[in-house]
């Protein structure tokens, strides 16, 4: 345990190596954050409801993505496929630590990090631009919202290191994560808008994928959308999804390891 | 000052060519990137079409304001990608110490950095989309008359 608790401390000196890498990309994080809302308190102009969301909701529904972008998608395993290319890779499997656990200590003091942030942004945000917040009625609510957060977090942290451990067979990770980790991802969980606007021969494809478990179903739970039924059959789907890519991502890790190969300095 | 540009020009082609030549060398990873581009682009033509199918207006336009907004946001934001893509490869030159090699060329400092990777697929996103945007306005410009 000691071990993972210096890597903890280690990642995060990392970050203020470079201060102003960090301050840029939350800066980003926040200007996507800022213009999603403006964007759609636009829309909503003076109206009160439009797309089935009343305007508080979907106002809720910005501030949920904003979170969950930093609590679930926030993500370090990335770095595992330029590790396996560029043979870094060597170095950490010298060392006596797992190598889920390694990304996963990354992953938390990253999420940490950036959920810190991502807190004193909405604040900010919120208390500015005076909006109404949502918070449920139902104490069941919380639950289900806590249950399905932690589900979906290691659920991404599965997907992306499926897409990672690909680097084991291919030069062009890049591309497959691209589409797969940044245009499916974010457009199907939900991450720009809720997918219940799209059509519905749309939705019916979109939730064949797990990525609405990641933001679109738990904020569709806070905004308590849902009833209980369906939202004990979303966290159910969901935990069967994270069964699949654990399994999945475990196999790609184990073939890929075998197959692995690092030369040179 | 003309015959400089010219250079400039004639370099630019040469990198153009040699960045496209290893974009596509792997042409899995070309139809990928194609496909993605494709899809988020319709993903939010769809998004937009459903929330003008709800409100008629968008923050006061109407729907032919509104594609007519995106189709140039579309435009403009492929067109400095395709230009500029070697933007993103300058921070990792730099930290990678590669940034010296460009700096004994005898080019302008800022040339490599800016203009040093061209991005065909981009390019090949662009014939399409320039395409609809042209078909839009000569519809809307038939619409009026």
């Amino acid at each position: 345990m000691k071990k993972y608790f210096q890597l903890a401390k280690l990642t995060f000196q990392e970050y203020f190596v470079y201060r102003l890498n960090f301050v840029l990309w939350r800066f980003r994080s926040f200007v996507f954050f800022l213009t999603l809302l403006l964007f759609w308190l636009a829309i909503y102009g003076d109206r009160i409801a439009l797309l089935g969301y009343e305007r508080a909701k979907m106002l809720a529904y910005v501030v949920g993505v904003a979170f969950l972008r930093s609590f679930v998608l926030g993500s370090r395993s990335a770095g595992l496929a330029g590790q396996i290319r560029s043979g870094e890779l060597t170095k950490i499997l010298l060392c006596p630590i797992g190598m889920f656990s390694f990304w996963l200590t990354r992953d938390a003091v990253d999420k940490l990090l950036n959920l810190f942030f991502t807190f004193i942004e909405i604040g900010i945000a919120v208390s500015f631009l005076r909006i109404p917040f949502y918070f449920p009625q139902r104490a069941e609510t919380y639950l289900f919202f806590a249950l399905l957060l932690v589900l979906a977090l290691f659920l991404y942290f599965f997907i992306s290191f499926f897409l990672s451990a690909f680097a084991f067979w291919t030069e062009e990770i890049w591309a497959t994560r691209w589409l797969f980790g940044i245009i499916f991802l974010e457009f199907f969980a939900g991450a720009y808008f809720p997918i219940d606007v799209l059509p519905i021969w749309l939705q019916r494809v979109i939730n064949l994928t797990p990525f609405p478990y990641l933001v679109f179903f738990p904020i569709k739970i806070w905004l308590e959308q849902l009833s209980m039924a369906v939202a004990i059959k979303g966290i159910f789907i969901c935990f069967c999804w994270l069964i699949l890519f654990y399994w999945l991502s475990r196999s790609l890790w184990q073939k890929g390891a075998k197959n692995y190969g690092a030369f040179g300095g | 000052m003309v015959r400089s540009v010219a250079k400039l020009i004639k370099i630019w082609l040469m990198i153009a060519s040699r960045a496209a030549q290893s974009q596509l060398l792997s042409r899995w990873a070309g139809v990928i990137f194609l496909a993605g581009k494709i899809v988020r682009f319709f993903l939010f033509f769809v998004f937009l079409f459903m929330v003008l199918s709800s409100s008629k207006t968008l923050a006061g336009y109407n729907r032919e304001q509104v594609i007519f907004f995106f189709l140039v946001f579309n435009l403009v934001d492929i067109m400095v990608q395709f230009l500029y893509r070697g933007v993103y490869q300058f921070r990792p030159s730099v930290v990678a110490g590669n940034y010296d090699i460009d700096l004994l060329k005898p080019l302008p400092s800022f040339f490599r950095p800016v203009f040093g990777w061209a991005d065909i697929l981009d390019f090949i996103t662009l014939i399409p989309l320039w395409f609809y945007f042209l078909w839009f306005q000569d519809l809307r410009i038939s619409s009026l008359i």
